[in-house]
């Protein structure tokens, strides 16, 4: 019983300093969200992924480029392995990814 | 919940009333960036307003539905937040400073920076349970419904997460809060 005094006690200590932390004016939240439902059902749809790979290209086409560029080093590694069918079916494949080099 | 699902937006801003600053406080505490709370609560409220014909009131307490798509939400949020920062698009959050007067609140400051830190540093389901009990004011049972598991395993979990904050924490820093 004494036990569940105190646990109530440190809750309400505890949801106390999170209220501390965090004040929250409600009704400037309500207005948040009633203005962004407004904006959902008016506005036009962006698309904000494609808006924020536009404003940072950079770490975007520094990934794609390491991918790339771990293909090409993965197909070259993997070229001696091949013979015969394998080799031929895998120049064709290089070719027609216009990657004919070293073949 | 009715009411909503007809369209009624004053409903929304009652709901926004009602649970929107302990959901607040929630996503605060279980996201990287405490910024990006109120922005999560928002979306959440836009779910719940989308979804609010398919609530129902036999399966869920609207708190247990609500605070169920924050805790979702909260943990998308830290997945796609810490994504962007490893990819550089996002850099890492900073306290910033207040400038005139900031030092008078740097006390205060340093507390609540060390309740966060302890809370932070507790395993995630003790910090979702303890969280949920402390923001949220929810029950042993609600809390249960709301994290999927039984009110057996949510009593262990608010037990040790009371045990870790009170070893970590100065007694007096929480007793001098209390309401």
């Amino acid at each position: 019983m004494e036990d569940d005094d105190k646990d109530r006690a440190f809750d309400a200590a505890l949801a106390a300093a999170l209220e501390d932390e965090m004040p929250v004016e409600t009704p400037m939240l309500a207005r948040a969200v009633l203005s962004r439902l407004a904006e959902e059902e008016t506005g036009p749809h962006r698309a904000e992924g494609l808006a924020e790979v536009l404003s940072h290209p950079g770490p975007v086409a520094a990934g794609y480029g390491l991918l790339l560029l771990g293909a090409t080093v993965l197909g070259y590694a993997a070229l001696p392995a091949l013979g015969g069918d394998d080799l031929v079916f895998a120049s064709a494949i290089a070719q027609l990814l216009g990657f004919p080099g070293g073949l | 919940m009715a009411a909503m699902a007809q369209g009624d937006r004053q409903a929304l801003g009652r709901l926004v009333a009602l649970y929107g600053p302990g959901l607040t406080r929630y996503a605060a505490q279980m996201l990287d960036a405490p910024s990006e709370a109120e922005d999560v609560v928002q979306e959440v409220f836009l779910k719940a307003w989308h979804n609010a014909g398919r609530y129902d009131p036999a399966k869920a307490a609207v708190s247990t539905w609500l605070y169920r798509i924050a805790v979702n939400h909260c943990i998308d949020r830290s997945r796609r937040t810490r994504f962007r920062r490893f990819i550089g698009l996002e850099a890492t959050d900073e306290m910033s400073d207040d400038g005139p007067g900031a030092a008078a609140i740097h006390e205060s400051r340093d507390r609540l920076a060390h309740t966060r830190a302890a809370i932070a540093e507790l395993p995630d389901r003790q910090r979702r349970a303890i969280l949920l009990r402390a923001a949220g004011d929810m029950s042993t049972a609600e809390i249960a419904a709301t994290m999927g598991v039984s009110p057996g395993a949510v009593e262990q979990l608010l037990v040790r997460a009371r045990n870790t904050l009170r070893r970590q924490l100065d007694p007096d820093e929480l007793e001098e809060r209390r309401p």
